[in-house]
């Protein structure tokens, strides 16, 4: 099965548009202005879907989709939504009618969501009877995601409120072949679907190996919680990062590919990580020694991380000394995305969260950033002259 | 991305990078400004302002989004202030942003941030848009927040620093 990068650009395209619909009709029965804060298409295992709702209380709808495109779509608002649009529209209703209006907004909603998708395809796409889901977790997974095998594309689209009042998710999960029989034949230069799952494999065991690196000089118990390759417009990677406070390092690797790896903890994890090295009092500002601390690290994660992709790819790829970063993600991201803005405008954001097992106290994201067209050669080389190393399990490898 | 926000409610605006919003009342904002601008030109005669969030310095060529651009941006939103019924010679302008967030070793020459800045001010004068204010440059990224009918701006900075321009 072949996937042509190029049409990913579309998918994504029509995501945006998609939700841009449906946050329309949101604004036009609420009287809120909303607007999609991100789009981007994601590989990633199913048992991974499930963190992307965790840590809140969602509620929505779960729509099957039979026809041109087979798959679900989920619809989730969040709680201060929930509650905005049950004021709306069933005010000083039982909790039954508040119910109803979530479930109609939700249906509204995801029939737009569709809607352009059937008319790009010029085909018919049923939709199933919305199912009223609520919870968190993988309570409002598509539920025939959860076991299904291999990697799965997912359209993940947020959208948001000035106020924050009325902020939803939209996912689709198309079911893989039918959405790569629903577009257009793939191009000559087409990736076959394997080799974006081992690529995304490969960077999973580089992410498992910087995680160990960290145990190893802090102590500190890790693990890889969520792995995923997503697609995103250069412009909006700042805002996929978010807005929340940082503190890590920045890499610039050479090579094939070349890029950048990003390596952010929230300032707990970097507190803790930089107290298990340098255990001193910290009075908030970075010192020069838990500075060079937090590089020595950021150093050992980078080359347990690009090592792995170097053996695979048999390709020499060297790093740039780490450069301490301390501010909010998406200004972290600003400069690194306007290098890459001057000769692509797609991303390939390859992004691993690495925790603690337990209460979640520990938490780093990896965001690698490689050239698009780099990693569209690395992975066009592996076709050709690697083929048996597709097949190959990466555990294997490294 | 790209297109004008609108906004005339008083409520309160989103711009993201390679955005931007005109308006009458109201709060405009933008965060995680790091080596990109926000660039705030209004008419506080008209009471309309404006904020935009550009990446990158200049243009070079005509097919990708106007708003990612400094130079592009600024004739963007010169033009939609216009369509809404700006005087061009009353408008002034504030600028924020361009720091070095990351400290690249291997740039040769100045910054993205600086080089942004740059852009601004010359793009600026030669349209005879007076700069009014400016908190640019260090190392820490901002948030903005523009007051549509009166031009007021706030630059919050990641280390503790406020700036009324």
């Amino acid at each position: 099965m072949q996937i042509d990068i190029d049409s990913l650009e579309t998918y994504n395209r029509l995501a945006r548009e998609g939700a841009r619909s449906a946050a329309e009709s949101l604004s036009g029965l609420t009287g809120i202005e909303t607007r999609v804060e991100v789009t981007n298409v994601s590989l990633m295992a199913p048992s991974d879907l499930e963190y992307e709702y965790l840590g809140g209380d969602f509620s929505g709808v779960r729509i099957e989709l039979d026809g041109a495109l087979d798959g679900e779509t989920v619809l989730t608002f969040d709680e201060a939504a929930r509650e905005t649009i049950a004021d709306v529209l069933a005010p000083g209703g039982d909790p039954g009618m508040r119910r109803s209006s979530i479930e109609e907004v939700g249906n509204i909603l995801t029939s737009g969501f569709i809607d352009g998708w059937a008319d790009h395809l010029d085909a018919v796409i049923d939709i199933s009877t919305p199912t009223y889901i609520e919870g968190a977790g993988t309570d409002v997974l598509p539920a025939g995601t959860a076991d299904a095998d291999g990697q799965v594309f997912v359209f993940r689209s947020r959208v948001e409120s000035a106020s924050g009042s009325l902020d939803f998710h939209i996912l689709l999960v198309p079911e893989r072949e039918s959405l790569v029989e629903a577009l257009e034949p793939a191009a000559e230069d087409a990736v076959p679907f394997e080799k974006l799952e081992v690529f995304n494999e490969m960077t999973k065991s580089g992410a498992e190996r910087a995680a160990d690196n960290v145990t190893t000089m802090t102590g500190l118990e890790t693990d890889v919680e969520v792995n995923r390759m997503r697609f995103v417009p250069i412009d909006e990677v700042p805002a996929t990062v978010g807005e929340q406070r940082y503190v890590g390092t920045v890499m610039e690797y050479t090579g094939k590919p070349s890029g950048y790896l990003v390596i952010l903890f929230d300032r707990p994890s970097a507190e803790a990580v930089v107290d298990a090295l340098v255990p001193t009092e910290t009075d908030g500002e970075w010192s020069e020694m838990e500075q060079s601390a937090m590089k020595e690290l950021g150093n050992i994660m980078t080359s347990g991380f690009i090592d792995g992709w170097a053996n695979v790819l048999e390709s020499s790829i060297d790093h740039s000394p780490p450069t301490f970063v301390s501010d909010m993600g998406s200004s972290i991201m600003s400069p690194i995305v306007g290098r890459m803005a001057r000769t692509q405008e797609y991303a390939f954001l390859l992004d691993s969260t690495i925790r603690t097992d337990g209460d979640g106290v520990f938490r780093c994201e990896l965001f690698a950033l490689p050239d698009e067209a780099e990693l569209r050669e690395v992975l066009d080389d592996l076709l050709v002259e690697r083929a048996d190393r597709t097949h190959v399990d990466p555990d294997e490898v490294f | 991305m790209g297109g004008p926000g609108r906004g005339d409610g008083g409520e309160r605006i989103k711009v993201s990078i390679a955005e931007f919003a005109v308006a009458s009342a109201g709060t405009i904002t933008t965060s995680g400004l790091g080596s990109c601008l926000g660039v705030a030109i209004y008419d506080p005669d008209a009471g309309l302002g404006s904020l935009l969030h550009p990446m990158l310095p200049r243009r070079n060529g005509d097919d990708r989004p106007p708003a990612r651009f400094v130079d592009s941006g600024i004739d963007s939103v010169v033009d939609a202030l216009d369509d809404a019924g700006a005087d061009p010679s009353s408008l002034r302008a504030k600028v924020t942003g361009g720091a070095a967030v990351v400290d690249f070793g291997t740039d040769d020459g100045d910054s993205i941030g600086d080089r942004n800045v740059e852009a601004a001010r010359e793009v600026l004068a030669a349209r005879g848009i007076e700069l009014v204010g400016e908190e640019v440059g260090g190392s820490c990224g901002r948030t903005m927040r523009v007051d549509a009918a009166t031009g007021a701006v706030t630059v919050e900075r990641t280390d503790g620093v406020d700036t009324d321009l």
